[in-house]
């Protein structure tokens, strides 16, 4: 079977059963999407990096584009236990649903706050992240208040030894508060990942995740696989770190 | 190599494809039926406006979303500001925030039914800034069909949306629902009104008593069917300093479209230059034609010899606010409708003075009665509108007998509502209110008779 043949047979396995009926409708309570992602890295500082980073999601059993999203962010290393950052993400989605079909755009911004260490091969992090997403060009008063999130992420890293492909494991869980809206623990991830560093055109990171909703009536489980290319500008007096954020 | 990538693809298309469920709308909803739940029938006015009892509507809120009602209620009123008022009118008045209440869900319960997840909540302008606990609510029974797809498209009897009134300011508790049933009566649109108690369980397992309100129907919902058979037009709700139709602060932001949002205003902007034409003055025959080519001038002087005599001031010609217009497609005029009746049937309150007969005290600022009442054409068809509306719907017989029905139909209602949620505050207020409406009745025939 080429992918060709793959992708067309689960794009007709998704729209074989996307019509709305007259008195009920569809609901996806399951998809497989892939997230790809190109960025670049420049480390100003040992402690201080920024990136730019531009990222196409996939869902629908990744045969349509859900998401056009361009992020700015910076790090910094207030010592060598303690991180932060911050950052700013455009986000444009196609509306797909109802009468009123357009593309929407969001505006989002996350501040973090994270402590990290090791023990013996071993890299732990743990990210407390605060971010709050908003529709451009639609007002409170027409409805649309901040949808703000607070994250806390623990990510583990192990170094094998002689061996290119490190795994990492991560688990995150969001806690949502929106004015108007049901609030509270939405949604966890889960993600295994892995990444591959050359040394003259920057490395590639390949992650399974699995999402998971938790409070809407019909939670969904979206199973994710992502490819992260990231390009760093050198600067060779600086340790670079090892540990990728998926 | 090629093997194993063939067999996790497999793997993953098995375990991780989109996977679709069908949800049945009132899909485990126990009390759904077509009849009762869904968009699939025409509203019942019968159950739902009933005229023959006071209805009763619990509201079962859970504890949090209470809370957070209120939460956004008093952020709104710290917002707002003291000022403002239209064109002409003085201060005092209450500058409200532009932002609206929050919905929020509640189980709605009636008849010894449930309606899911429907949304509620506060509505109004200064009414909202009063210290009591009755303040007047909004129904939206899909509101929160995004988030419960079962409940897609639920309707109340074929209603989507209602509106409660508080009856605020009223110890005869039944102003709005008299003076549009009046309207009506006479042949100018308003929507249809019914009573109701309203009950609410604040998350504590208690229903508290909230007093009786007035059911309004929401026009651009059901009413523009059910009055004009279309509802296709646009249908503006003008609020602000552009809905006085003045000189000076026209501009069409301030006519809300409520149906086919995002189309061209193009109508109001044309009766607006119509009106200000200079042909108002050098060719006032040719202005009037082509005035009543786009407006319906006839039903809005109609409309006036109405609301001049039940002296219904908290609209056109006091404040830039309750009412509503339809582009009516049957023949392309802008169809005057009335809106919240509260403060009919009263000569003023503070500084603010129902309009005299003549209205020879309205200036350009209100250029709808201004200007339309120094054409004699239209001044007589107003005043035997006048006459028309005391000989007819409006006669002291008449309206003393629907006083004094209602008056029997809300006897207990009234007797049972709490302090603190109620504006009547005793039944011997109560009876005295009814007597003034009824005074007020042949008070303003005999202003009438005397003006013409």
């Amino acid at each position: 079977m080429t992918f060709t043949k793959y992708l067309t047979a689960l794009a007709m396995l998704s729209f074989a059963t996307s019509a709305f009926a007259q008195n009920g409708e569809y609901v996806t309570v399951r998809d497989l999407e892939s997230w790809a992602s190109l960025n670049l890295k420049y480390k100003a500082s040992k402690k201080w990096s920024i990136k730019l980073e531009q990222q196409f999601r996939f869902g629908n059993n990744s045969t349509q584009i859900d998401d056009y999203i361009t992020e700015l962010s910076t790090n910094y290393d207030f010592g060598k236990y303690i991180f932060g950052g911050v950052g700013f993400r455009y986000a444009g989605q196609p509306d797909r649903v109802g009468a009123n079909q357009d593309f929407e755009h969001y505006f989002r911004f996350h501040i973090d706050l994270g402590v990290k260490h090791a023990v013996q091969r071993f890299n732990f992090k743990y990210r407390l992240r605060y971010q709050l997403k908003d529709q451009i060009g639609v007002s409170k008063e027409e409805g649309d208040y901040a949808n703000n999130h607070l994250r806390l992420k623990i990510n583990v890293g192990y170094n094998i030894k002689k061996w290119k492909f490190d795994p990492e494991i991560s688990a995150e869980i969001f806690h949502h508060f929106e004015k108007g809206e049901q609030n509270g623990f939405n949604k966890f991830r889960l993600t295994v990942g892995t990444q591959y560093k050359t040394k003259s055109w920057g490395k590639i990171g390949l992650f399974y995740r699995i999402e998971q909703e938790l409070i809407a009536p019909y939670p969904k489980t979206t199973h994710i696989i992502g490819l992260k290319y990231t390009y760093t500008l050198k600067n060779k007096n600086k340790k670079e770190d090892n540990t990728t954020w998926y | 190599m090629k093997k194993i990538i063939l067999i996790s693809a497999l793997t993953l298309t098995l375990f991780s494809c989109k996977k679709e469920i069908f949800v049945e709308y009132g899909e485990g909803l126990e009390d759904w039926t077509t009849a009762t739940h869904t968009d699939q029938v025409s509203p019942n006015y019968n159950i739902v406006f009933d005229q023959t009892k006071v209805n009763r509507i619990d509201l079962v809120f859970t504890t949090a979303n209470w809370n957070e009602m209120q939460a956004d209620l008093s952020s709104i009123l710290s917002s707002s500001s003291g000022g403002g008022g239209g064109p002409g009118g003085g201060g005092g008045q209450v500058e409200f925030s532009d932002q609206k209440p929050i919905y929020v869900e509640c189980a709605f319960h009636f008849n010894n039914l449930e309606w899911y997840h429907v949304g509620v909540r506060y509505k109004g302008n200064s009414t909202l800034n009063n210290n009591t606990g009755k303040l007047p609510l909004r129904f939206n029974f899909d509101e929160f069909e995004d988030t419960y797809i079962a409940n897609t498209n639920q309707r109340f009897y074929g209603f989507k949306e209602l509106s409660m009134g508080s009856n605020y300011n009223d110890e005869a508790v039944m102003r709005d629902k008299s003076a549009s049933d009046l309207f009506r009566n006479f042949g100018v649109p308003a929507v249809q009104t019914a009573f109701y108690e309203i009950w609410i369980d604040k998350g504590t397992g208690t229903a508290e008593y909230y007093g009786v309100y007035t059911m309004n129907e929401v026009v651009f919902d059901s009413f523009l069917s059910s009055y004009f058979g279309s509802e296709s037009g646009n249908c503006y709700k003008p609020d602000g300093d552009g809905a006085a139709f003045a000189a000076s602060g026209f501009n069409l932001d301030d006519f809300e479209l409520k149906t086919n949002e995002g189309a061209s205003k193009s109508e109001i902007q044309e009766m607006y230059d119509i009106l200000h034409s200079s042909e108002r003055t050098s060719n006032p025959s040719q202005w009037r034609t082509n005035l009543e080519a786009v407006f319906d001038v006839d039903g809005f002087l109609k409309y006036l010899a109405a609301n001049n005599t039940l002296q219904n001031w908290d609209t056109y010609g006091n404040m830039t606010h309750n009412y509503y217009l339809y582009h009516d497609p049957a023949d392309g005029l802008l169809k005057w409708i009335v809106w919240d009746n509260n403060e009919a049937f009263t000569s003023g309150t503070g500084n603010r003075s129902a309009l005299s007969l003549s209205m020879s005290e309205v200036n350009d600022d209100w250029p709808l009665i201004n200007f339309l009442l120094d054409q004699t054409d239209y001044q007589l068809i107003y005043e035997d509108y006048l006459r028309d509306f005391i000989n007819s719907s409006f006669t002291y017989s008449r309206m003393v007998g629907i006083y004094s029905a209602q008056e029997s139909l809300l006897y207990n209602s009234v007797s049972n509502e709490r302090s603190g949620f109620s504006f009547v505050n005793g039944i011997g207020n109560f009876t005295a209110g009814v007597n003034t409406l009824k005074s007020h009745c042949q008070s303003r025939i005999n202003a009438v008779n005397s003006h013409l």
